[in-house]
């Protein structure tokens, strides 16, 4: 077997056509560039001048603040919310729990853009569903205008899709405990432990690793939160909710300063990196 | 005796308020679907007096055309990247070669990088080539940026398709491309059908890409097309905008009825890859 030498090749050439011209070129062009000053018609070198500009620059020091805000509090609530809701619906029997189960995973193929729409109307400070039901139930006094105001509206955007149990990492932390081996919980059964305890006594701990995971995704994907933001505050009241993507947005496109652009999002690449190197790290340590 | 298990009924209260708060904002919008102005303000939380079609036909002309782009675009995508990645991934589980671990490094390396970065360069090389409201300048970039997971999801299950398969057909003389298109595809469904749910997800709600490239109203997918709908204003109504929501959901909850256990599958192969 595999005697064959070079027929590789013509199963590799698609996709390395797609690659280079779509994924390898614009890394290269978006990194040159990044040294660049640069707008659609020219580019002139200057060296480190946009990484050296970046770090003086109020605003996008603010990004970063606002999306590690947005990614803590996005870590912790996602996680507890996803652990409580696959919890409760574990301990269902199995017909039931893929009714909820399914239910839950509903408002997850609402098209994204239409989803985000959906919640900007619930936080509609005069309209929205939010006020309206707090006004319903006696607690007008904690009505706000959510995304309106500095003091809630990075928050207001981490809630989006609260009780994110339409969430992939929902449906992870699920399917791992599904995936437990039942006689230990058994035993535990036996021996009379709670439910509480034997949450946190047993089944937390054999998943530890599937909640690393869901933390490690959770710092990926919300880094590059984009359309959330761009729909929902764009980057307003003020700089309160700008994030790196949106940032990097508006200067290339709403400024034409490409070079510039180009540098955030080299930054955005590194940090992403580094993130991810540390996650692991510490995913080891844990482990162990 | 103290309690071991958390009683069903408390069990049940939670997720059902947890459903509540999950479900009833679609549900909102889809009983306001069928309001005018005025019950919309007056009469905020109940039912319509009447199933009021006219907001429907209203935005259907331009809801409608965006879903069809969205689902020629996504079929699209899906047979490219399905074309690809299944070709790319055949060749890492069927032949040894030099810097193979290298290789497939440099696609699946792909995965770390932010999106949005790429997104400045290919703009600027799109609008040279004029290449804005093309077609395929839309899609070979999505195509580029779903193939790495693809190849992942393939890779690993053509290798856990039987060998003795491949090692007989080749024995009776079979191409290496035949096998590949009479073996392993049709064996690899299952796999086939996680990348392609995971690229319909990807392409449906991908938005600033297809904000850059697809200018025309006729051309917009739903992602973005649906911006027009974003406030009441002029002659638009709330009952419009969230007709034109509602008719947007409803490709997508079909899709899902007839492949929820498939759905639930990708999602969670995807994220654990």
């Amino acid at each position: 077997m595999r005697k064959k030498r070079y027929g590789f090749i013509f199963f590799l050439i698609p996709i390395f056509l797609l690659l280079v011209v779509f994924r390898y070129y614009p890394l290269f062009s978006a990194v040159y560039h990044s040294f660049t000053t640069w707008n659609v018609i020219s580019s002139k070198f200057v060296g480190f001048q946009n990484y050296v500009l970046l770090f003086k620059d109020n605003l996008f020091i603010a990004s970063l603040r606002n999306i590690f805000i947005y990614i803590l509090v996005s870590i912790i609530i996602i996680t507890v919310m996803a652990i409580i809701g696959a919890e409760l619906i574990f301990n269902l029997r199995s017909k039931l729990s893929a009714f909820w189960k399914y239910l839950f995973v509903v408002p997850m193929i609402v098209p994204y853009t239409v989803f985000i729409l959906i919640w900007k109307f619930i936080y509609n400070p005069y309209l929205g569903i939010l006020n309206g039901s707090l006004n319903l139930i006696g607690l007008s006094s904690l009505t706000q205008p959510w995304l309106g105001s500095p003091q809630t509206a990075l928050y207001a955007v981490a809630f989006v899709g609260f009780p994110f149990f339409s969430t992939a990492q929902f449906l992870v932390i699920l399917s791992s405990l599904q995936n437990l081996d039942r006689s230990i919980l058994e035993s535990a059964k036996l021996d009379g432990a709670t439910t509480l305890k034997r949450v946190f006594k047993i089944d937390l701990p054999l998943i530890m690793d599937k909640i690393v995971l869901i933390i490690i995704l959770t710092i990926i994907w919300n880094f590059q939160a984009f359309t959330n933001f761009y729909l929902l505050t764009f980057g307003g009241p003020g700089s309160s909710t700008l994030v790196p993507g949106l940032y990097l947005y508006q200067m290339a496109f709403e400024n034409n300063s490409m070079g510039y652009a180009c540098a955030i999002g080299v930054i955005m690449a590194i940090i992403a990196l580094i993130l991810v190197f540390i996650t692991q790290k510490i995913e080891q340590l844990i482990i162990k | 005796m103290f309690k071991r298990k958390l009683p069903l009924i408390i069990v049940i209260a939670l997720l059902s308020i947890f459903a509540v708060i999950s479900l009833y904002p679609i549900f909102f919008i889809f009983i306001t679907s069928f309001k005018n102005n005025t019950e919309f303000y007056g009469n905020f939380w109940g039912f319509p007096s009447k199933l009021r079609w006219s907001n429907y036909s209203q935005i259907a002309g331009n809801v409608l055309t965006w879903l069809k782009n969205s689902g020629i675009y996504s079929l699209l995508n899906v047979l490219l990247d399905l074309t690809i990645a299944s070709l790319a991934a055949y060749a890492f589980v069927r032949y040894n070669f030099k810097y193979k671990e290298i290789v497939f490094y440099l696609i699946i390396g792909l995965l770390m990088m932010p999106g949005i970065l790429l997104v400045v360069p290919m703009f600027v090389e799109v609008t040279k080539w004029h290449g804005i409201n093309n077609i395929w300048a839309l899609i070979l970039p999505w195509t580029a940026s779903d193939v790495p997971l693809g190849v992942i999801i393939l890779r690993r299950f053509f290798q856990s398709e039987p060998i003795e398969l491949f090692e007989s057909a080749e024995i009776d003389g079979a191409s290496e491309f035949r096998i590949f298109t009479q073996i392993a595809i049709p064996l690899a469904k299952p796999a086939l059908t996680t990348v392609a749910i995971l690229d319909i997800l990807f392409t449906v709600n991908d938005f600033v890409w297809p904000m850059l490239i697809m200018t025309n109203n006729s051309d917009k997918p739903l992602a973005v097309g649906i911006l027009q709908y974003t406030g009441a204003t002029g002659s638009l109504t709330w009952g419009n905008i969230f007709a034109a929501y509602s008719l947007a959901m409803i490709p997508m909850i079909v899709v899902f009825a007839l492949v929820a256990r498939n759905f639930v599958n990708a999602i969670t192969e995807g994220a654990i890859k």
